[in-house]
């Protein structure tokens, strides 16, 4: 009785938000208000008031500034919960050896690929604007190469070179840099993260700052659950 | 859509799949990374170089670490 009484439950929720998936406008349909309003005007303006040839990061650091700063908070959060619950790793801790040593082979690979990795990281966070890519992408690449040196050198050797003291400062730092780069409009009577007024030179060394300040939190926060998750492993 | 995009489809459905009715851990994962590989692919195919960025990144690259960690931090058997 229970059963058939959540599959009829069940079948009327279905039932329900299929038709409000029915009211919805066609997907891709032109005359949609998501295809009136707003876009036209990103697509016919965008380049020239943002001075951003890749279209994606112009509407995220310009027009949608906003909700690139929540986004930032809200990995941030995710940060802060993954540490409020699970802790960080002792800082005083005698050194656990690998179980299985990497072959040189590797170790050595590794040595010669990881600038390049970092090189290309910060090409993909610096060139958001005029390439595939940005701050975002940029960040867990860098995130990517802490982790890649944590699998191949061992954690307690990834923990010696990028303590939790470092982390703490950059954690910190990552959200706070965002919103006093927004601040800086206040200063030449604009909103908060509006950069409009500011002259194309500047406009584009504030939008630089915005990419690198996503880059920064995701990166940080990526290494830092990587970090926090192999802490709770070794126990 | 293009006869490879179909069949990039084709591929995700099969993956998603595999995944799902999956009863080794460690195997769903690694086939999650390969789900977020083709998966970029698809975005690529649909226009979104940028998204197939961020995908490749975080899904095939990040996702699969962490998952791969917190596998063997909660299975029994392999946590010894």
């Amino acid at each position: 009785m229970r059963k058939l009484g959540s599959f009829l439950f069940l079948t009327l929720i279905g039932l329900f938000l299929l038709l409000t998936v029915l009211e919805m406008p066609i997907m891709g349909d032109p005359a949609n208000p998501s295809n009136t309003v707003t876009t036209p005007r990103y697509i016919s303006e965008g380049a020239r008031e943002t001075n951003c040839k890749n279209l994606v990061s112009a509407i995220m650091l310009n027009y949608r500034s906003y909700d690139t700063m929540g986004e930032m908070v809200a990995i941030f959060t995710v940060l802060a919960a993954a540490l409020a619950i699970l802790g960080r790793e002792k800082a005083k801790r005698g050194l656990s050896p690998l179980k299985v040593e990497p072959s040189p082979l590797i170790k050595i690979t590794m040595v010669i690929y990881i600038p390049f990795f970092i090189v290309f990281a910060c090409y993909v966070a610096i060139n958001g604007c005029y390439s595939v890519g940005g701050g975002f992408q940029g960040g867990v690449i860098l995130a990517s190469v802490i982790i890649i040196f944590a699998l191949i050198f061992g954690f307690d050797e990834a923990v010696k070179k990028f303590p939790a003291s470092k982390r703490v400062f950059f954690e910190g730092l990552a959200v706070l840099y965002f919103m006093l780069l927004g601040l800086m409009s206040l200063f030449v009577g604009g909103n908060f993260l509006n950069l409009n007024l500011f002259g194309s030179p500047v406009r584009k060394l504030f939008t630089l700052g915005l990419e690198i300040g996503i880059g920064l939190t995701s990166g940080i926060t990526i290494a830092s659950l990587f970090y926090i998750l192999k802490k709770v492993e070794r126990e | 859509m293009t006869s490879l995009t179909v069949l990039l489809v084709l591929a995700l459905i099969t993956l998603a799949i595999i995944i799902v009715s999956s009863r080794d851990m460690l195997a769903a994962v690694i086939f999650f990374s390969a789900y977020g590989l083709v998966m970029a692919l698809v975005w690529q195919q649909l226009g979104a170089p940028m998204l197939a960025l961020a995908e490749i990144v975080i899904e095939s690259g990040i996702i699969s670490v962490l998952f791969v960690v917190a596998v063997f931090r909660t299975s029994k058997d392999d946590a010894e």
